[in-house]
């Protein structure tokens, strides 16, 4: 090649460059919006809270090493990059010149601190199970962490891309106790005000990390419960962004004129759990045979108007252990087929159909709906199923207590990782195992992928789990939706909901007014 | 007369007592806590976490020792503080009584300047067509359920009158003029719970003073229509109106919950039911104790006031 041809390749490189660095879109600095939520956070500090909601609050004003990105997949942020030189050992190189939002410069001691701080069991935290194979933090060098494991831990990195990633800076917790109350992190935003149960006031932080970033001056939570409220103040400008729960919500949204929306993976799905313990689920035949009366696509058109999808124990916004689509369809049990019920039935001793109770609650819009249709199915099978609706409160408790119930259903959302979700539902010693599941095959299984970082071999090992689930059918998820539906207006551009129900995507949101 | 009012408010303290043993006990009878409402979506069942959380909270005791460690500091008054916030029980409801005051007062204000007038004139044209109209008004309006009517105020608010004032709030210290007119819209709506009440209550008191005695000396005094109804009988009849008003404006205070709710304005309504649906105790209890409060201080007041207007209960 003669230096002109290198010089003319470079020129186009570098034009080709600079046309993909340019803004998309010309973006602008500046504005405020309002987001409207639809519940408000119980306790602010990211360790330490229970509440899901509470994370919509949080997500802004703190960072951790890695975080997924639109498409659910881990990437840098507080760590630019990180080795693992054997299986046990993980060391991550810190982003330099970060600040707290009280000034201060974050260094390998603070991620040091913020780790230490989860895996005391005197914390109290949560997400302390995230780091239960890290036996030691080390601090390299100021910009240096380097985390020792007990044993590999395949789950870890995914697990930490949250908020048990999150480094929080020691000297506010000595200050406040606990960071319950206040907000102090290396995020985009920082809290200036919450009153709870109303609002939450954010606004930009000047000194954050990436170059420009956020384009927002700020935003202000509003906590809206009523979702038709909620739409109708989208609706009057009053609020430029939230989401809804309800398909039919969902729908007249969408065909409302100048409002913006964006599909997500389908991250939420509906769990039934049937009670292997007790009559007559402790026979599996009969477990079977509910699950064989099912027609899901039916399900799904009736209660969430078709936008849902089949699915295994892993939801699809799950990326890489989900099973692929067609392999979902045709899993055992998965179609319905009355022929094959009478015949289980007849195998399970119960030629003539049985009788059970099916506890939900009418918390999220669709739970009744589905039991009503899964219910008609059954009876057609010869199976009554008894509904019994309890207050949101009433059903956990019975849930969380382990007491004896025959199936219980609610839907659970995404989880970064299948282990310390999947794992705590359906390993024998699970904390939320109220299908009372036992199978050594499963637990062996479950064991190994916790020990394996082979992506690959993981992978595997969660798609054989997830054929022998619908196999023995401890659990019946008839089906996958969004977990939440974002909905906002056109003049807020650069905004990408997240399967996660994330909105951190506003650190690079503006508006085009 | 200071003796009476003195018994009055000292009966206020067994009242009180009564609630707060009756709202401790009753919130426990429903299954579950705050640990088990908000830990729901979480991943993990650390149990060791959310034993740790109870036992800060005190869920752990049993209920008589939580009620006893509850009134000593409620003697002191300390409400305790919010399960969900971290901020005292005192400081959440007094940042958001203002909001109930204002929106009471002001439909109060616009049922009672519609309602007499109203009600008056149903009674003066008794039988007639207007009399009818008014009735059948006043039915259907207390018959609609409130939630319904902002509801509906609110969707049809938002899809064909772009311009109406809902759905946002400034505090008044803030802004007075802006304040008053977001809240416009919801205490109208909210005044249609009293309005009826007052037109048919004003309705028979004038119906049953026009009956009296006294009505027709004054008219074979020859006193004119305007001046029988309008000094006369609508002067004897307003003790009865005052009454109803009376404990409606402690049902405005407290009861609206879900008009709030709907109004996304931030009142004690939307504390209470927030703080049910997440079993925040201290907050449940101590909403409830000062809406008691407020409702027996209000009984005393209309009863005092009763005794300004009607010197026969003086004696």
């Amino acid at each position: 090649m003669t230096g002109r041809r290198v010089l003319l390749a470079l020129a186009v490189v570098l034009s080709l460059t600079a046309w993909l660095a340019a803004p998309v879109a010309a973006q602008k600095r500046g504005g405020t919006i309002v987001v409207g939520n639809d519940d408000d956070a119980v306790g602010l500090d990211p360790h330490l809270s229970f509440a899901f909601a509470s994370a919509n609050f949080y997500e802004h004003a703190y960072t951790g090493l890695t975080r997924f990105n639109a498409k659910m997949e881990i990437e840098g942020d507080l760590a630019t990059s990180w080795e693992i030189p054997n299986p046990t050992t993980y060391v991550f190189k810190l982003r330099k010149g970060v600040k707290f939002h009280n000034g201060r410069e974050m260094t390998a001691e603070d991620v040091k601190y913020s780790i230490d701080r989860i895996r005391d069991p005197k914390t109290g935290s949560p997400v302390r199970d995230t780091y239960g194979s890290v036996e030691a933090v080390e601090v390299v060098d100021r910009h240096t962490v380097r985390l020792r494991l007990s044993k590999p831990d395949g789950a870890l990195l995914s697990l930490m891309t949250g908020r048990a990633g999150y480094v929080v800076p020691r000297e506010e917790i000595e200050k406040h106790g606990n960071l319950q109350k206040v907000a102090v992190g290396t995020g985009p935003f920082k809290l200036i005000e919450h009153v709870s149960g109303d609002f939450a006031r954010f606004v930009r932080f000047d000194q954050y990390y990436e170059a420009g970033l956020p384009y927002l001056d700020g935003f202000t939570i509003k906590v809206i419960k009523d979702e038709s409220s909620r739409l109708a103040a989208l609706r009057k400008g009053t609020v430029d962004l939230t989401w809804i729960k309800a398909v039919e919500t969902e729908d007249l949204a969408r065909r409302e004129k100048g409002l913006q929306w964006s599909d997500t993976p389908e991250g939420r799905h509906l769990y039934i759990w049937l009670n292997t313990q007790v009559p007559p689920f402790n026979n599996v035949k009969l477990r079977q045979a509910v699950a064989a009366s099912l027609n899901r696509q039916e399900i799904i058109d009736t209660v969430l108007l078709g936008r849902g999808k089949l699915t295994a124990a892993i939801p699809p916004a799950t990326v890489p252990y989900v099973l692929p689509p067609n392999e979902i369809a045709t899993l055992p049990f998965y179609k319905q087929d009355y022929e094959l019920v009478k015949k289980l039935l007849r195998e399970g001793g119960q030629p003539n159909g049985f009788e059970f109770v099916f506890k939900t609650s009418p918390h999220s819009p669709d739970y009744v709906p589905a039991a009503q249709v899964i219910q008609r199915q059954l009876a057609k099978a010869g199976i009554t199923m008894k509904i019994e609706q309890v207050e949101w409160g009433a059903l956990l408790k019975t849930f969380r207590s382990g007491a004896d119930c025959q199936a219980i259903a609610f839907a659970r959302v995404w989880y970064p990782d299948p282990e310390g979700y999947t794992t705590d539902t359906l390993h024998s010693k699970g904390a939320t195992n109220a299908a009372h599941y036992a199978n050594p095959e499963v637990d062996r299984l479950l064991d190994e992928q916790s020990r394996t970082t082979n992506t690959q071999r993981r992978i595997a090992i969660w798609h054989d789990l997830q054929r022998i689930w619908a196999q023995d059918v401890p659990i019946i998820w008839p089906y996958a939706m969004r977990t939440r539906y974002n909905v906002w207006q056109p003049t807020l551009k650069g905004f990408a909901p997240m399967a996660n129900a994330s909105r951190v995507s506003l650190r690079h949101a503006w508006l085009e007014k | 007369m200071t003796r009476y009012i003195a018994a009055r408010i000292a009966s206020l303290l067994p009242i009180l007592f009564g609630v707060s043993v009756l709202v401790f006990s009753m919130q426990h009878l429903v299954p579950g806590d705050i640990v088990d409402i908000v830990s729901a979506d979480l991943a993990q069942g650390d149990k060791t976490a959310a034993a740790r959380l109870r036992k800060e909270l005190r869920l752990d005791r049993p209920i008589v020792e939580q009620y006893v460690y509850w009134v000593g500091g409620a003697l002191t008054g300390d409400l305790g503080a919010s399960f969900v916030s971290g901020k005292p029980v005192a400081a959440e409801i007094l940042r958001r009584l203002p909001v109930n005051l204002e929106l009471a007062a002001m439909a109060m204000a616009f049922a009672i300047v519609v309602g007499i007038p109203v009600g008056t004139l149903s009674a003066v044209k008794r039988d007639g067509w207007t009399d009818a109209g008014i009735r059948f008004a006043s039915v259907l309006g207390y018959s609609l359920p409130n939630f319904w009517v902002a509801t509906l105020t609110v969707l049809v608010g938002s899809l064909w009158l772009p311009k109406l004032p809902i759905l946002q709030y400034v505090p008044f210290a803030e802004n007075p003029a802006r304040n008053l007119v977001l809240l416009l819209v919801p205490s109208l709506v909210l005044s249609l719970t009293v309005l009826p009440l007052i037109v048919r209550m004003t309705r028979a008191a004038v119906l049953e003073n026009l009956a009296l005695d006294y009505v027709r000396t004054a008219r074979a005094k020859g006193v004119g229509e305007v001046g029988v109804v309008g000094r006369h009988v609508l002067a004897n009849s307003l003790i009865a109106v005052l009454n109803v008003a009376g404990v409606q404006i402690g049902v405005l205070i407290g009861g609206l919950v879900l008009t709030e709710e709907i109004f996304i304005l931030p009142g004690l309504g939307r504390l209470l039911l927030e703080s049910i649906q997440k079993r925040d105790f201290p907050v449940i209890t101590g909403v409830t104790l000062v809406l008691a409060t407020v409702f027996i201080t209000i009984n005393l007041v209309v009863d005092l006031l009763h005794g300004v207007l009607d010197p026969r209960v003086r004696r």
